[in-house]
C-alpha cells in the first residue's frame, strides 16, 4: 500500500487514526503495530513474515549483547553475528540476482537466475535494525525489553516503506511516551497534504515528460531533448522521493511522533557536499554514524580518507539498487565529493554563486542519468547525447514541443525545488499575526481535492523509491 | 529471559534459513499449474472481458513465438486500432527457453511504446506500468489498466 492511494486515504488512514484515538493509551501501540503489519501486508503478504523474523532476531540480538555487556569477546560475537544476519538476508533478496548475473558474465557460466522479489523496504528497515543494534552495543541506548515496543519502531507504517531510516536512538522515548494533541495533528496534516501534493501534481506529471522521452529511440534524441529528459527525471526524483518523506513526517506527527526532515531544499545546494547534506539526509546520517566514522572519517591520512570515502559511496550506490549503474552512480559521487575536497573546493567558492549553483546541478543531472539508465551503456551513450555525441542536432522538433508544452510544468518545479513557495506561503498565509489561517486551510484543501482528482482519474502513479 | 537466549538464536537462525530456502525454491521450481488451470484463473477474475483470445499465428506474428516449443501459450488482445492492452503467458517445456521469451516480450514492448510515442499518451501510460514476469517455467507479460491485478493473480495461481 502507497500512501498516494485511494485505500491509503479513504480507507486505511481514517479506520486506523479512529481506532489509534479512540483506543486508550496504555494499547496505542499494540493499534500501531496491527496497523502496520495490515499495511505492510497489503501488497506482500509472505514477507510480513520475514519482517516478523527479523524483528524477533534483532530484538533478542539486542538482549543478547546487553546480556553480555561485561564480557566484551561475547558482546562483540553477537554483535558481529546480528550485523552478519541482516546483511545476509539483504544481501539474499536484494543482490542474488545481480551476482548470479556477474558470475555469469564475468565467467561465462550459464547459472539460472530466476525472479525473486525483492522484500518493500527491507534496505530501509535492515538499516533501522542495524542502528539498534550497533546502538545498544555501544552502550547509546537502553536495550527495549517490551518486543511490542521494538516491532512498533521496525515496522512502523509512515516510515516502514520509504524512509526516512529513523535511528532507534532518536524515536526510543516516542516509543514509550508520546504527546498528541491538535497543533500536532494540525501541523501533520499539512506536511501530509504538501507531501501528496509534491508527489500527485508535480513529480507525476513530470514524469510523463521523462517518460516521453525515455520511451524515445536514443538515436532521435536531440540534445535538447536529452537535457529535457534529465531536467523531468531531476524533478520527478526529487518531489516523488521528498513528497513521500513529507507525508512520511506528516503521518508521524498525526501519530504523536517527531522525525527529522529527510531533504533541505537539495537543488538549492552550491556544491556536491552541500547536495548530499541535504538530499536523503537519513541515508547520509545513517553512512556516517555507522560506516564512515567507524574507520575513520577525514581524521586520518589522504589515502586512507580517499579509501574511507570511496568505500562509503559504493555502498551508498550498491544500496539504491543492485546493479552496476548504482555502483556507478556512488563512486561517481565519491569521486566528485573527493575533487571538491582536495582539488576544487576552494576556488570554486570564488565562482559567483549562481555559477555554484549551475556546475552543481549539471553535476547532478548527470548523476541522475546512472540512475535512471537501464545499463551503463545507455547512460553513457545518453550522457554524450547531453553534450551532443550521437545526438540528432541541437534542438529538434520534438524537443520544442516537449519544451513549450512543459515549459510551466517546468518552471513550476523549479520554483517549487527552492525555498521561496513555503517562505512567502507562510508570510503570507501561517503567520499567527496575519490571521488567513482559514485561507491557509483552503489552499491545502484544494491541494488534497485536485491531488484525489488525479488518483481517481489517473492510470500514472509510480513511486520511484519503491524499489530501493 | 537471558537463559533462553542460548536456544533462541539458533531456533531464530533456522528460521530465518528456511525462510529464505523456501523463498528460493518457490521461485526457482516449476509450476504445476496447467495452462487451462491458469486461463481459468485469468478469466474468473473478469479482467479479460475486453480483451479477445489470439490464436498461435498472431502470437508468431507478433511475438515470433512457435506455439508448438512451448507446453501451452496463452494469449489475449485488446481488439481496437488504439488498444494496446494484452496478455501473454507462456508455459515453458524447458526454463532454457526462458530468456529468449523475456527477449520477444521485451522486443514487442519496445515496439508498441515506438508505435504510441508522440501521440498515444494513455497508451504509452499503460505500456509503461506493463507487467512482466518470469517465474520459474512462467513467463507472464500484461499491458492493461489492470496489469499488476493480473501479475498478483498469476502469481497466486503458479
Amino acid at each position: 500500500m502507497v500512501f498516494s492511494s485511494l485505500v491509503f486515504l479513504f480507507a486505511f488512514l481514517p479506520v486506523t487514526l479512529a481506532v489509534y484515538y479512540l483506543a486508550p493509551g496504555r494499547i496505542k501501540n499494540l493499534i500501531l503495530l496491527l496497523a502496520s503489519l495490515i499495511f505492510y501486508a497489503w501488497g506482500e503478504p509472505v514477507y510480513v513474515i520475514l519482517m516478523m523474523l527479523s524483528i524477533l532476531f534483532n530484538y533478542f540480538m539486542g538482549r543478547d549483547i546487553d546480556f553480555n555487556r561485561e564480557d566484551k569477546n561475547k558482546k562483540r560475537a553477537s554483535l558481529v553475528l546480528a550485523v552478519a544476519v541482516n546483511l545476509v538476508i539483504l544481501g539474499f533478496f536484494k543482490y542474488y540476482g545481480f551476482f548470479i548475473n556477474t558470475v555469469n558474465g564475468i565467467l561465462h557460466l550459464h547459472i539460472p537466475c530466476r525472479e525473486l522479489a525483492l522484500p518493500i523496504g527491507i534496505s530501509f528497515y535492515t538499516f533501522q535494525t542495524l542502528s539498534y543494534i550497533i546502538d545498544v552495543y555501544r552502550d547509546r541506548v537502553n536495550v527495549q525489553k517490551n518486543i511490542l515496543h521494538f516491532g512498533l519502531y521496525v515496522c512502523l507504517f509512515p516510515q516502514l516503506i520509504a524512509g526516512p531510516i529513523v535511528k532507534y536512538v532518536d524515536v526510543a522515548d516516542q516509543i514509550e511516551q508520546r504527546s498528541m494533541n491538535l497543533n500536532k495533528f494540525g501541523s501533520g496534516m499539512v506536511y501530509f497534504v504538501r507531501g501528496l501534493g509534491k508527489k500527485v501534481l508535480l513529480a507525476n506529471n513530470i514524469g510523463l515528460l521523462y517518460d516521453a522521452v525515455a520511451g524515445m529511440e536514443l538515436s532521435g534524441i536531440s540534445v535538447l531533448t536529452a537535457w529535457l529528459g534529465a531536467a523531468a527525471y531531476t524533478f520527478q526524483i526529487y518531489f516523488d522521493f521528498s513528497g513521500y518523506s513529507d507525508m512520511a513526517v506528516g503521518l508521524g506527527k498525526m501519530l504523536g511522533f517527531h522525525f527529522f526532515k529527510n531533504f533541505d531544499y537539495p537543488y538549492r545546494s552550491k556544491s556536491i557536499t552541500e547536495f548530499w547534506r541535504r538530499w536523503h539526509i537519513s541515508l547520509s546520517t545513517w553512512f556516517r554514524d555507522y560506516l564512515y566514522i567507524p574507520l575513520g572519517g577525514n581524521r586520518v591520512r589522504v589515502e586512507r580518507h580517499i579509501f574511507n570515502i570511496m568505500v562509503v559511496w559504493l555502498l551508498t550506490g550498491l544500496w539504491h539498487g543492485a546493479s552496476w549503474n548504482f555502483v556507478v552512480w556512488g563512486l561517481y559521487y565519491g569521486t566528485l565529493l573527493l575533487i571538491e575536497k582536495y582539488i576544487t573546493g576552494r576556488w570554486i567558492k570564488q565562482l559567483p554563486d549562481v555559477l555554484q549553483h549551475v556546475i552543481t546541478m549539471v553535476i547532478v543531472m548527470i548523476g541522475w542519468v546512472f540512475f535512471f539508465s537501464p545499463d551503463l551503456s545507455y547512460a553513457v551513450s545518453y550522457i554524450g547525447h547531453m553534450f551532443g555525441v550521437g545526438s540528432a542536432g541541437i534542438a529538434g522538433r520534438d524537443a520544442v514541443y516537449y519544451l513549450l508544452t512543459n515549459a510551466v510544468l517546468l518552471l513550476i518545479c523549479a520554483v517549487g525545488s527552492t525555498p521561496y513557495v513555503h517562505q512567502i506561503f507562510y508570510a503570507l498565509m501561517l503567520n499567527p499575526k496575519k490571521k488567513h489561517i482559514y485561507s491557509a486551510v483552503a489552499v491545502y484543501a484544494v491541494i488534497f481535492l485536485i491531488s484525489v482528482s488525479y488518483l481517481v482519474s489517473a492510470t500514472y502513479n509510480p513511486f520511484l523509491y519503491f524499489r530501493f | 529471559m537471558e537463559r533462553n537466549l542460548i536456544w533462541i538464536k539458533p531456533f531464530l537462525l533456522v528460521c530465518i534459513a528456511g525462510f529464505m530456502i523456501s523463498m528460493f525454491l518457490a521461485g526457482q521450481s516449476d509450476s504445476k499449474t496447467g495452462i487451462s488451470q491458469m486461463e481459468a484463473a485469468l478469466m474468473d477474475s473478469g479482467d479479460l472481458d475486453e480483451m479477445q483470445k489470439s490464436d498461435n499465428l498472431t502470437v508468431k506474428k507478433i511475438f515470433g513465438l512457435n506455439a508448438a516449443e512451448y507446453d501451452g501459450i496463452l494469449f489475449y488482445k485488446g481488439s481496437g486500432i488504439m488498444d494496446v492492452c494484452e496478455l501473454l503467458v507462456v508455459k515453458l517445456k524447458d526454463n532454457d527457453q526462458a530468456d529468449d521469451v523475456e527477449q520477444a516480450i521485451r522486443d514487442r514492448l519496445d515496439g508498441q511504446i515506438q508505435n504510441f510515442t508522440n501521440y498515444g499518451t494513455d497508451q504509452i501510460d499503460l505500456l509503461n506500468s506493463s507487467e512482466i514476469k518470469i517465474v520459474g517455467n512462467y513467463c507472464f507479460y500484461a499491458v492493461s489498466q489492470k496489469a499488476s491485478r493480473l501479475a498478483k493473480i498469476f502469481s497466486e495461481h503458479l
